[in-house]
């Protein structure tokens, strides 16, 4: 691949470290000529740094610099292995050979990779020399029947004219093919994407029960394959396990050019082989050392051959009587992301702009039910839709992730020694891609805890009247506009006791405050908090549930918790479909307009006199029915000159579940807004998550409401302003929605 | 029906005459579908409308040489399992090499003998 | 489609190589420096597929394999050894340490994807 520029730069980084080490080790080498004790590290070093540029130099086809390389590396390779031994003259070569690699490396940075250099050549001679090989030889001179090694590729004949030939496959793994990682289907998988596939099974090897060794494979393989592609093709499904197991390839004559639909679906003789029969064996002999076994293009058939329809994939089972001399057709095709995401962002500015042209018309005057009003109208609805569209480009199921996790809990189950199955719902579920990317970790980590802390080990269960197996359900929906996913145990849910025995004893809470469940429960996100006594070997290693929140807000996730004593705890991740749009709500404070996300708000309130009560200097609280809910002034926030007139209140819920009353001046719009990073742009803003352009070309910031809060209410306010709350509502509200922790 | 009547094969070499000399040596082994382009581009073109089995090109070549036409070739989905043939009057491992990371399936030394050149071709395709 | 691959290499370059070459193919990848770094990240990063660099410091490729291959819950994950193409015994040496299959130095991606694909299935396909 010839690379990035960016990992150009970073080859060419890396290779004047890897020069610096060169030369550290080869000072080495010389005091070690010179009678000092050798350092073992030092050679394996030294040939590393070189191999390493060599590795890097082949990557961007840098022909000259790895032919240097080669040579330099092939006479440390030997000093590294004691086959030489250093001597003040070989020291003083390595010097000289590493100048030269210096001055290639060089070269080759400002584009030069010279490959007839005579200084280069001949300091290859005496590396060569000194490596008691001879001098590589010049190609121009060289005999005429050499051939490099070259082996030639038989042609796997697929061309419009050839038609498929049957092969008969005899594969017996050993149990290496096993126990080096294969898996048999993945085989016969890439052999059926070459054409029909028959899989049959053979258990004629197994012995008694009482001769069996668990561990040794005594299945064998009959498979029948129809393609198109030649040997080559199918023996190179096979490369990687030549050696692990007993193949044997059979290609059949041609099959009859017509055969009537399931004529062959018994996949019996069709009395045309041992006449034509070309065996090739892959067994021990490389395959390429013996001629390609030829598939001959056959004449074009009229009718091309109707082919088993047992292995026959299910679109052309439907279809028999398609023509098939038109290949079935496909329905995906491969897109460089690359290309989608520019799509979309061109779909991006498409909707900034129709938002442009919706207010000059506006302003312009023009009806709305005028024709161009009307005109635009559709324009509109055409934009939307294209929108959506080329979103659900980006979108994917969810299953490969919910697939990848079946696999964590059996493997975070294997090492607690619990006994778990994950139940897996919604697979179907569509989320953008880069939110299902950056799912992954999080889930995982949530998944593992599941197991590690959530479900008891199977004597408990029983004891609890359960079945010893532990479930973990783990399930995607969509709804209101995002994708709800939640993983639940059926575990002992979350001790409480202990919960919040830990904070106090980490310090996060105040020994006397009095925390509701969830509150408790919500401590278990907090920075630092973890409940395991000791690290253990699986969901320990540092990383705690604050972790996990962070990542999922990083996507525009939202994560609560939920337990039930004795029943188990569910966690919901809520997630953004999208990362490019935001549905928002357009404020004006202080003469700004900013953008809140609509799913962040519940509610918004204009409050009479009387709602809002000062709690101290710069505190105030305003009652909601029941509950007390501190205010935040988001003009002194993002340090605007001047207040908000607070006439309106947005009511928002972080993710915890605590409630804050945003103080801003007025509300502008609703609307759709594309996101565009800022921080690519400038720098990250506290309590700003992103920007947009708004219909009138002017940009607006977009509050990340969650982080607006956490600057404005310190910790000791926030307790301050609970303390005041639970003052002010009195015996009357056991359910403050307010949380000393935060 | 024999190989040779059936397989279609492309000459590609901007010399007339060692083109001539190529096609030549096809027809003694007995080879009728042959056709043929200058370069590399006029390959890709005729490719496109009408698919051979094989093609045989020299290295040699202004603009596109052979080395780029086969990745051309081996890019495009359509044109990437036709077989490929370099011919090379220089005998360069690197070009060889290279060659041979882009999948060419064989190379010709020139000068070379009919029979040197059936030997190459079975060797991709099988018995003529 | 979103498998993850773990990819231990101890050149920056050669990483930052697979890192591009297979994000940009839909994998998910996790990244280290070394064979000892590899068995570390092992349990935190599940991979589906690991390939890994032989020649390397603190634990080398085959040190690597020998000890997932002695991990329980990773002694059947494919492994994939980059390999020079000088070093043609390098294969038997890979497959005879329990190595899955093996790239030839230099890669191209689609190499790559087809190594990774012929070990992990066809699900992989970016």
């Amino acid at each position: 691949m010839s690379g990035a520029p960016d990992i150009r730069t970073t080859f060419f980084q890396e290779c004047d470290e890897l020069l610096e080490a060169l030369n550290d080790g080869l000072t080495s080498v010389q005091d070690q000529a010179s009678g000092a004790d050798a350092d073992p590290e030092v050679m394996p070093a030294i040939f590393r740094a070189v191999h390493s540029i060599k590795g890097g130099a082949g990557a961007f086809g840098l022909n000259a610099l790895v032919r240097f390389a080669h040579a330099f590396e092939t006479v440390l390779d030997h000093l590294r292995s004691d086959r030489l031994s250093p001597t003040p003259e070989l020291a003083t070569l390595l010097f000289r050979a590493g100048d030269k690699l210096t001055d290639l490396v060089t070269a080759a940075r400002d584009g030069q990779d010279d490959p007839d250099d005579p200084a280069a050549k001949a300091l290859m001679g005496e590396l060569a020399a000194a490596s008691g090989a001879p001098p590589e030889s010049d190609e121009d001179e060289a005999g005429g029947d050499e051939d490099f090694g070259f082996v030639p590729m038989g042609l796997p004949v697929n061309l419009p004219g050839s038609s498929p030939t049957r092969y008969r496959i005899a594969f017996s793994p050993s149990r290496r093919l096993y126990a080096n990682g294969h898996d048999p289907l993945v085989l016969f998988e890439a052999l059926g994407a070459l054409g029909p596939l028959e899989v049959a099974v053979e258990t004629g090897r197994l012995p008694d029960l009482g001769t069996l060794e668990p561990d040794e494979n005594y299945i064998d393989w009959r498979l029948t394959l129809e393609t198109e592609q030649g040997l080559d093709a199918i023996e190179e499904v096979f490369e990687f396990v030549e050696g692990l197991a007993e193949i044997e390839i059979c290609a059949e004559d041609d099959l009859p050019e017509e055969e009537p639909d399931g004529g062959t679906d018994d996949g019996t003789d069709d009395g045309q082989d041992g006449g034509g029969e070309d065996t090739a064996k892959v067994d021990d002999a490389p395959p390429a050392a013996q001629p390609a076994t030829p598939v001959p293009p056959a004449a074009a058939p009229a009718q091309p051959a109707a082919a088993s329809p047992a292995a026959r994939p299910p679109a052309s089972a439907a279809a028999p009587a398609a023509p098939a001399s038109a290949p079935p057709a496909s329905a995906t095709i491969r897109v460089d992301l690359e290309r989608v995401d520019g799509l979309i962002n061109a779909v991006g500015e498409l909707v900034i702009h129709q938002a442009m042209i919706a207010q000059k018309l506006t302003e312009a005057g023009v009806a709305w039910n005028s024709d161009i009003g009307a005109g635009f109208d559709v324009f509109r609805n055409l934009t939307s839709e294209i929108q959506e569209r080329v979103m659900a480009i980006r979108a994917q199921p969810i299953k490969p992730l919910f697939q990848r996790m079946a696999r964590i809990v059996r493997e975070a189950a294997a090492i607690s020694g619990k006994t778990a199955q994950l139940r897996t719902e919604g697979e179907g579920t569509e989320v953008d891609k880069t939110v299902i990317e950056r799912l992954a970790e999080p889930l995982t980590h949530i998944l593992r805890n599941a197991v590690d802390h959530g479900l008891e080990n199977a004597e408990t269960r029983v004891a609890a009247g359960k079945k010893p197996t532990g479930l973990i359900s783990l399930s995607a929906t969509y709804r209101s506009g995002r994708v709800v996913i939640e993983v639940a145990d059926d575990g002992a849910g979350i001790n409480r006791e202990r919960v919040r025995s830990i904070a106090v004893e980490r310090g996060l809470i105040d020994p006397a405050a009095e925390l509701s469940e969830g509150e408790i429960d919500k401590l278990l996100f907090m920075p630092g908090f973890s409940t395991a006594s000791e690290v253990s070997d699986l969901s320990g290693r540092g990383v705690g549930m604050d972790v996990v929140k962070r990542a999922i807000q990083q996507i525009g996730g939202r994560i609560s918790i939920h337990s039930a004593a004795g029943k188990g705890t569910t966690l919901s991740i809520s997630l953004p479909l999208t990362l490019a749009v935001l549905d928002g709500i357009l404020i004006e404070l202080c003469g700004e307009t900013m953008v809140i996300p609509i799913t962040a708000v519940i509610e918004t309130l204009r409050p009479q006199p009387g709602d809002i009560h000062a709690i101290g200097p710069e505190q105030s609280v305003v009652k909601v029915r029941d509950t007390v809910v501190p205010v935040v002034d988001l003009g002194q926030v993002f340090g605007l000159s001047g207040k908000s007139s607070g006439e309106i209140l947005l009511l928002v819920e972080t993710e915890n579940r605590d409630r804050y009353a945003l103080a801003v001046d007025a509300i502008r719009d609703q609307s759709q807004v594309v996101i565009k990073g800022l921080e690519g742009n400038y720098r990250h803003v506290a309590g700003i998550s992103a920007a947009t352009i708004l219909g009138d070309g002017r940009i607006a910031l977009i509050i990340d409401p969650e982080e607006a809060v956490s600057q404005a209410v310190p910790p000791p306010l926030a307790a301050a302003a609970a303390a005041a709350a639970a003052a002010a509502t009195a015996s009357s509200q056991p359910q403050a929605a307010l949380s000393s922790v935060r | 029906m024999a190989l040779r009547d059936s397989i279609r094969i492309m000459v590609v070499d901007d010399m007339s005459t060692s083109r001539g000399l190529l096609m030549q040596a096809l027809d003694e082994l007995g080879i009728r579908q042959v056709d043929y382009a200058a370069d590399g581009r006029e390959a890709l073109t005729k490719l496109a409308a009408n698919p051979v089995h094989l093609v045989i090109s020299d290295y040699n070549m202004p603009q596109m040489d052979g080395l780029h036409l086969l990745k051309a070739l081996r890019e495009n989905r359509a044109t990437s399992r036709i077989g490929f043939i370099l011919v090379t009057g220089r005998a360069d491992r690197e070009i060889v090499e290279t060659g041979q990371r882009l999948g060419m399936n064989n190379f010709l030394r020139k000068p070379f003998s009919t029979q040197q050149m059936r030997a190459c071709i079975q060797a991709v395709v099988g018995a003529l | 489609m979103s498998l993850t691959v773990l990819a231990i290499d101890d050149s920056r370059t050669i990483r930052e190589m697979l890192n591009a070459a297979l994000s940009e193919a839909g994998f998910l990848v996790h990244l280290a420096v070394d064979g000892q770094d590899g068995l570390d990240k092992l349990g935190e990063t599940a991979p589906d597929v690991v390939i890994t660099d032989i020649n390397m410091p603190k634990l080398d490729g085959f040190g690597f394999i020998k000890g997932a291959r002695a991990r329980q819950d990773y002694c059947a994950v494919p492994i994939l050894v980059l390999t020079t193409e000088s070093a043609a015994d390098l294969k038997a040496r890979a497959r005879d340490a329990g190595a899955t299959g093996w790239i030839v130095k230099p890669f191209d991606e689609m190499r790559l994807i087809s190594a990774i694909q012929r070990v992990a299935g066809l699900r992989a396909a970016g």
